[in-house]
């Protein structure tokens, strides 16, 4: 499941068209540089070159193929990783040395269907995703901060996450990873055994919890099923150690039974390492649904508090993502984090004069025109 | 409901005031566990006369009214009863639950204790493409 | 649900008509509510009416209700395994210590003491009186004794007499303690009235990281009448004192009591300003004692049962208040009850478990040598009734402190699940058994819950605190931090 509500500096990871030369195949290719360590093979090193058009050189076979990049491309960097699709005239960025937070998209299938999905879910035969990543992972820089695993829906793949959960401990011993999963396919214990027994030091999965009774959590992922699935797998995940953030997204068919929730985390999760609360982001279905599911924060502000204190009364960390300064009660700013990606962060007029502009997560570009009309500056 | 057939005041018998309780709506041991209850204000003797329930009760105090406890007592028959029912529907998964808890062995979802992560006999896995769509997501098999 | 997009269904199609009921129990809260509690003791209020038409399964099927008793597993929908997987991992969590048995060592250095507290029930030997220590024998098999149980957590809890009077034992069994339970996690208590304090023996309690439990029964007026001291200001002795611990040993390594007597009772407001005048962060309103009871009559001891009710609801409500006031104050008794309600942490209160806290929980030994199940066992035996004697140090391994005496069988007939009253009482999972205070007060082990003092205490301050989450926001969210 995808939930670009990571951190990220730096433009994000693109795909384009480009035009190519001499490239007949799909291959993947690390933009070389003199100075780093040759992690990639011989015949995976392109050359990048910036002048009056962006190329890329890279070893196709016996020959060398060029391919000319798309201008958006132009912050490419040693150590980035790319994909090159001649056949679909198209080139994919899977991986940027400087970016703190690469996410790996392991497939855009995925077995719910959430009311507000962000990135609607494709039923594509996309396997070869997998396979690209675990054969870039021993090309990245040991020094990459984290890795996100994302989808769709990153267990549909479960025949290999717990291999490339083991690939990144063996090349990247210091990254940690963080997973995003609705959490139904570890109703299996097995397979919350497998990835434990992978013993990777810096693991944590993300799952989405939404209600406390089947009823509520089913109809918004619309799986039958689903609530019982991820109840049951969050406690495998917990009996076998595995550490576990749950996170909550708010809108009008989570909001009623936002505390009850809480409360009932507090007494049978306790084990997750963090509670986030999230804000919608009004993209993909989230604005097909928009009607059933908007609310403005600054109509849920004591349902916030409320919910904060009966889960860290309950020994839980709290945190909020995607909520605005402006949009959360002062005395609980301080959880508030910086969720937005840069590159799709932006700010709104009112913005401007606002002193705590530094510190607030802002507001997805997709909500330009679907805002709280509470928003002032601090 | 029996209170709509007690007179205002309760019949006497001997300084005992008699309590009757149809068998059809009560059981015995509702009637029993609801007169223990009084034990400490009360006097009790529970009888079976003519096929009826009857609770003898013996105020222990002249402060204790025979109404009011007589009234006490039939709402905490009803209770009781309602437990009874309770019980009984709740018997046979109150002990699954607590042999699961105790015990080492997987009581509940055993089969799929070595299901291999490969596999996904419940069909948890596949895409839900659209609600109405045949191929999505169905519900977890029933479990015997 | 017409405003969603077309390819999704609405909120009717997820719902689940057919429910199933889990176990449950319940009983009348008040005038117009009942509680419930599920199999784990996480709880609901309700009306009778209500109660019925779930139980009778009148109730529709989109009722908010439902949904409630959903997510606190009282019912489960379809075939969900999630309430019963969830109910089983937290009755599992609540059992989970009972294997490890005893954890909590009484240890009696002397029965000599200095004061002459009027509620005492140990034997006041005089200070200088022979024959009332124990000896570093005893002491070396009583250590030797505890440490045979497999408890991976061991509370060493020093009490008398006053066990200053006897410091070289104290010395010994800590010392000895340390030495041979390798591996194991162990804390160090003394219960004492701080009179005999002095630098030698903070300088022990600091390198051992001893902790204090002395008893602050309230203002000097009333504490001086509770615990004189031939010739001397007990109250003063005890500020004094616990100033010197504090300055030592820090803020948090002195913790005060309260024994509650006639006098007490008409003063709540006060004691417990007393406390907080003090910088206590937790004030233990305690019970009064039933051991003046056994020359008492039912009606007299129901009497001081009601003022002592009365006592701890004025109690906790000025507790409340100096909580709203910004000062962390916590009542020790009420935290624990909801720790119970509100979490699935194992309990460990020796008062309330099932089955009993008795040798499985806790055991006692005294400056003899003789093993007891419990504090109060011992008390017992002063007064000549050894019912709760286990064996001594001298001749009893641990095995046989359970399988020789009759543990297993008061522990077996006395549990709550069990009892009448008790197994369909809706604060079940709370409560626990107290064979020791009903063979005292009732005469009777299993005891009369209709007429026993200890139920109607336990259930009353259970449901004013029930009630006070439910319909008390502001005393709820202090409350809810009491829990943990």
């Amino acid at each position: 499941m995808r939930s670009p509500d990571s951190a990220t500096m730096g433009p994000m990871i693109l795909a384009g068209r480009a035009k190519f030369a001499g490239a007949d195949r799909t291959s993947l290719a690390m933009i070389d540089d003199e100075a780093l360590s040759r992690r990639a093979p011989q015949g995976q090193r392109g050359q990048l070159r910036r002048d009056q058009e962006l190329t890329l050189t890279v070893p196709h076979g016996e020959r060398t193929a060029t391919v000319v990049l798309p201008e958006e491309f132009r912050y490419l960097g040693p150590g980035d990783i790319v994909r090159i699709s001649p056949a679909e005239q198209f080139v994919r960025v899977l991986y940027r040395r400087t970016s703190p937070h690469n996410v790996l998209f392991f497939t855009e299938n995925c077995n719910s269907r959430c009311l507000m999905c962000s990135q609607p879910p494709r039923d594509a035969l996309d396997e070869h995703l997998i396979e690209d990543i675990l054969a870039i992972i021993p090309w990245m820089d040991e020094a990459t901060p984290a890795l996100g695993i994302t989808g769709g829906e990153p267990t549909l793949r479960h025949g290999k996450l717990a291999e490339v959960l083991a690939t990144a401990k063996a090349h990247l011993p210091r990254t940690s990873i963080h997973l995003l999963s609705n959490g139904r396919m570890f109703v299996y214990p097995q397979f919350a055994a497998q990835l434990a027994a992978v013993g990777h030091p810096d693991f944590m999965i993300g799952v989405p919890l939404y209600g406390d009774t089947s009823a509520t959590h089913d109809f918004i992922v619309q799986a039958k099923g689903a609530f019982d699935q991820t109840i049951r797998g969050l406690m495998n995940l917990g009996a076998a150690d595995v550490p576990v953030e749950i996170r909550i997204v708010i809108h009008r068919q989570s909001l009623p039974r936002l505390t009850s929730l809480c409360r009932f985390i507090a007494r049978n999760l306790s084990f997750a390492g963090q509670i986030v609360l999230m804000g919608l982001e009004p993209t993909g279905y989230a604005r097909s649904n928009w009607s059933e599911l908007w609310i403005d924060p600054a109509s849920y502000q004591d349902e916030l508090g409320r919910a904060v204190e009966i889960l860290e009364a309950g020994g839980l960390t709290a945190r909020l993502y995607n909520h605005p300064l402006c949009l959360v009660p002062d005395h609980l700013r301080h959880i508030a984090a910086r969720s937005i990606s840069d590159w799709k962060k932006i700010f709104l007029a009112p913005c401007a004069s606002c002193s705590r502009r530094r510190e607030c997560c802002g507001f997805f570009a997709s909500a330009a025109m679907r805002h709280s009309l509470a928003v002032q500056p601090l | 409901m029996a209170s709509e057939s007690q007179s205002p005041t309760p019949p006497e018998e001997d300084g005992w005031i008699v309590v009757p309780f149809a068998k059809e709506v009560y059981s015995i041991n509702a009637v029993l566990k609801a007169a223990y209850r009084f034990t400490h204000r009360a006097y009790v003797k529970v009888e079976l006369n003519n096929g009826q329930i009857e609770a003898h009760l013996r105020p222990k105090t002249t402060e204790e009214s025979g109404v009011t406890l007589t009234r006490e007592l039939f709402n905490e028959a009803l209770d009781q009863q309602l437990r009874e029912t309770l019980a009984r529907e709740t018997q046979s998964v109150r002990d699954l639950i607590l042999g699961h808890a105790l015990s080492e062995t997987n009581l509940l979802d055993a089969e799929l204790t070595d299901v291999d992560s490969g596999a996904d006999p419940l069909g948890i896995g596949r895409p839900a493409l659209s609600f109405r769509d045949p191929n999505s997501s169905q519900h977890s098999a029933p479990t015997p | 649900m017409t405003g969603l997009a077309p390819s999704f269904g609405g909120a009717s199609e997820f719902l689940d008509p057919q429910y199933e009921l889990l176990p449950f129990r319940f009983m009348r809260l008040d005038e117009g509510r009942y509680v419930a509690t599920n199999l784990a003791g996480d709880y609901l209020c309700l009306s009778r009416e209500q109660l019925a038409a779930f139980i009778e399964k009148r109730l529709p099927a989109n009722d908010r209700l439902l949904n409630d008793l959903e997510a606190r597993q009282f019912l489960r929908r379809g075939y969900d395994l999630a309430p019963l997987e969830l109910l089983a991992a937290q009755y599992r969590t609540q059992q989970s210590q009972r294997r490890w048995f005893t954890s909590l060592h009484l240890f009696v250095g002397t029965l000599r003491c200095d004061h002459s507290c009027q509620y005492c029930q140990v034997s006041r030997a005089h200070d200088a009186a022979a024959g009332y220590d124990m000896t570093p024998e005893t002491a070396d098999r009583a250590v030797d004794l505890m440490l045979e149980g497999p408890s991976p957590q061991l509370k060493v809890e020093f009490q008398g007499g006053e066990p200053l009077l006897n410091f070289p034992i104290v010395e010994r069994i800590v010392r000895r303690t340390k030495a041979q339970a390798e591996g194991r996690f162990v804390q160090f208590v003394v219960a004492t009235n701080l009179a005999l304090l002095d630098d030698g023996k903070l300088k022990f309690f600091s390198q051992h990281g001893i902790k204090v439990s002395t008893s602050l029964d309230g203002p000097r007026e009333l504490h001086n009448r509770n615990r004189p001291r031939p010739g001397r200001d007990a109250y003063e002795a005890t500020l004094r004192g616990i100033q010197r611990c504090r300055e030592q040993l820090g803020h948090e390594s002195v913790s005060a009591l309260l024994t509650c007597t006639a006098d007490s009772l008409r003063q709540p407001e006060a004691i417990v300003d007393e406390y907080v005048a003090q910088g206590f962060r937790s004030i233990f309103l305690r019970h009064i004692s039933p051991y003046g009871f056994a020359a008492r009559s039912q009606q007299r001891i129901g009497y001081e049962t009601e003022q002592f009710l009365e006592f701890y609801r004025r109690g906790l409500a000025r507790i409340l208040w100096h909580n709203q006031q910004g000062y962390p104050l916590r009542e020790t008794y009420a935290s624990i009850l909801l720790n119970r309600i509100l979490t699935t942490a194992p309990p460990g209160y020796v008062d309330l478990l099932s089955p009993t806290g008795l040798g499985l929980n806790c055991l006692a030994y005294d400056y003899d040598g003789d093993v007891y199940a419990s504090d109060e066992g011992r008390m017992l035996a002063q007064m000549g009734d050894d019912s709760f004697r286990l064996g001594n140090v001298h001749q009893t391994r641990w095995r046989d402190l359970f399988l020789e005496s009759e543990l297993l069988t008061i522990a077996d007939e006395t549990m709550t699940e069990g009892m009448p009253g008790c197994a369909d009482c809706a604060f079940q999972p709370y409560c626990g058994s107290d064979p020791v205070f009903h063979h005292v007060t009732q005469g009777d082990r299993v005891g009369h819950r209709p007429s026993s003092a200890f139920c109607r205490r336990n259930m009353e301050i259970m449901r004013h605190l029930i009630r006070s989450l439910e319909d008390d926001a502001c005393a709820a969210r202090i409350l809810r931090q009491w829990a943990l």
